[in-house]
């Protein structure tokens, strides 16, 4: 099904129509979370208002995550199938990426003020995004670096799953350097104990943020096409304006 | 083949071009204005404070793991000559971690004295360094790889690096923490060791890929 729409070409006859559905999706569904999380839904019994944090905080960081591993996953298609529209993709949710890390690490420790007294923490949870948002930064820089573009795809596909494989290690070892030295473990409110009236609100920005990235990845993957394409053969206009000059 | 390679590292760092001096040098000065700046001696920050020395004196030389062979040419004549990706990956890493990572570890306890640490504790900080040290070659190893082709990458290198040291740099130090009281046998030191086995599993493969992938394979 997927290699169906390899195809470049089928690809932006896909994109025509997904794009608008994603983005007037992801205005609708953000619209409608912001009106319910920010001013609609009560405030949490032991949070307070500061509870209004966690519905930009958390679905930020479940995307940052998503977003990497789709990086991960599209950099493996890329480097054993060499397509290049996987290598558009994952260069495509690096930035949407990198920003929903930065979001989740701003609003977190905004958050932490209020509700642990501090802005900032060595916590395994915190320390682990933190170490995710460097290992966006580096996988970026592999593509700004490296000016051949065959080249910089094999090596940014190369550094997008070392991260990944990386990434269950850091939450896993920090977890442990935690356990053995601090006893304070800040435990997020878990979905299941959640109230319904939190529960709805979280969920609308789950799903908006979700097709915000997944919007802003089809914008880029068919800028990349455009681009590719100007490259290969520039436009008559552009050509006669060149001509011209 | 790995033999011929790994001799001609040996030789060209016995006649200087290694680089080894310079992280030698890096590495004394880190702890020196460790020293100046923390006001004194610290044996308490001592362990965590060689661990970064090392960490960053690999880091710092390690454009000089393929970028000047990748340069000259010599990596595509190696390959020329027969040699896999593979036997050259493995043979570069036996001669950085010789020639980088084992002068620091050698250097550790000497600088540990000017932090004013005591034999357990510097013993505990060289042991971890030891068994650390694959894990510092394998990464150091995938990024020079990478960065191979590009010639200052030195900023983005550390970039690229950084985030796979940390689980190293952290159960490092804890290992070297602990040992004064609970010597070798501890979970520290058995995660410390697993890294460095993940990063060496990890590394090479990856390393032969990047190799492949800057020749234009």
């Amino acid at each position: 099904m997927f290699s169906r729409f390899a195809n470049p070409q089928r690809f932006v006859g896909l994109a025509r129509w997904l794009g608008p559905l994603l983005g007037w999706g992801a205005l609708v569904t953000l619209t409608l979370g912001l009106w319910q999380s920010l001013i609609a839904s009560p405030p949490e019994a032991e949070h307070g208002e500061t509870v209004r944090i966690m519905y930009v905080h958390v679905p930020a960081a479940w995307s940052a995550m998503a977003a990497y591993s789709a990086i991960a996953i599209a950099s493996l298609v890329s480097f054993v199938w060499r397509h290049p529209l996987a290598d558009m993709a994952a260069r495509s949710l690096a930035l949407p990426g990198a920003a929903f890390t930065a979001l989740a690490l701003i609003t977190g420790s905004l958050w932490g003020k209020p509700d642990w007294g501090t802005y900032w923490q060595w916590d395994g949870r915190m320390t682990s995004v933190l170490v995710l948002f460097f290992i966006y930064v580096g996988y970026m820089a592999i593509w700004q670096v490296v000016e051949d573009r065959k080249r910089a795809s094999r090596l940014a596909a190369i550094t997008a799953m070392i991260g990944w494989v990386n990434i269950p290690i850091i939450k896993f070892s920090v977890e442990w350097w935690n356990t053995l030295h601090q006893s304070a473990t800040v435990s997020m409110p878990e979905s299941p104990g959640l109230a319904m009236e939190l529960l709805v609100p979280l969920m609308l920005m789950a799903t908006g943020y979700t097709l915000l990235l997944g919007w802003l990845t089809v914008r880029g993957m068919l800028a990349e096409i455009a681009t590719a394409r100007a490259a290969r053969c520039p436009a008559p206009a552009a050509t006669a304006r060149m001509e011209a000059l | 083949m790995m033999r011929a390679i790994l001799l001609r590292d040996l030789r060209l760092a016995a006649r200087g071009a290694s680089g080894t001096g310079l992280s030698l040098a890096f590495m004394a000065l880190f702890v020196l204005l460790c020293g100046l700046a923390l006001g004194g001696s610290q044996p308490a920050l001592g362990p965590g404070l060689l661990w970064l020395a090392a960490t960053l004196s690999a880091l710092l030389g390690l454009d000089r793991f393929y970028q000047p062979d990748q340069e000259t040419g010599a990596l595509a004549q190696m390959h020329h000559a027969g040699a896999s990706e593979t036997a050259i990956a493995t043979a570069k890493c036996l001669s950085f971690a010789l020639t980088a990572i084992i002068p620091l570890i050698l250097a550790a306890p000497f600088l540990a004295l000017l932090l004013g640490m005591d034999g357990p504790s510097i013993t505990g900080t060289v042991l971890s360094l030891i068994v650390g040290a694959p894990a510092l070659t394998a990464y150091a190893s995938v990024t020079g790889a990478l960065l191979a082709g590009q010639r200052s990458g030195g900023v983005l290198a550390v970039i690229l690096t950084a985030p796979l040291l940390i689980p190293v740099l952290i159960f490092g130090t804890e290992a070297a923490n602990v040992f004064a009281a609970d010597g070798l046998a501890t979970v520290q030191f058995r995660i410390l060791a697993g890294l460095s086995f993940i990063a060496v599993a990890l590394g090479l493969p990856a390393t032969v890929a990047a190799l492949a992938a800057n020749r234009g394979a």
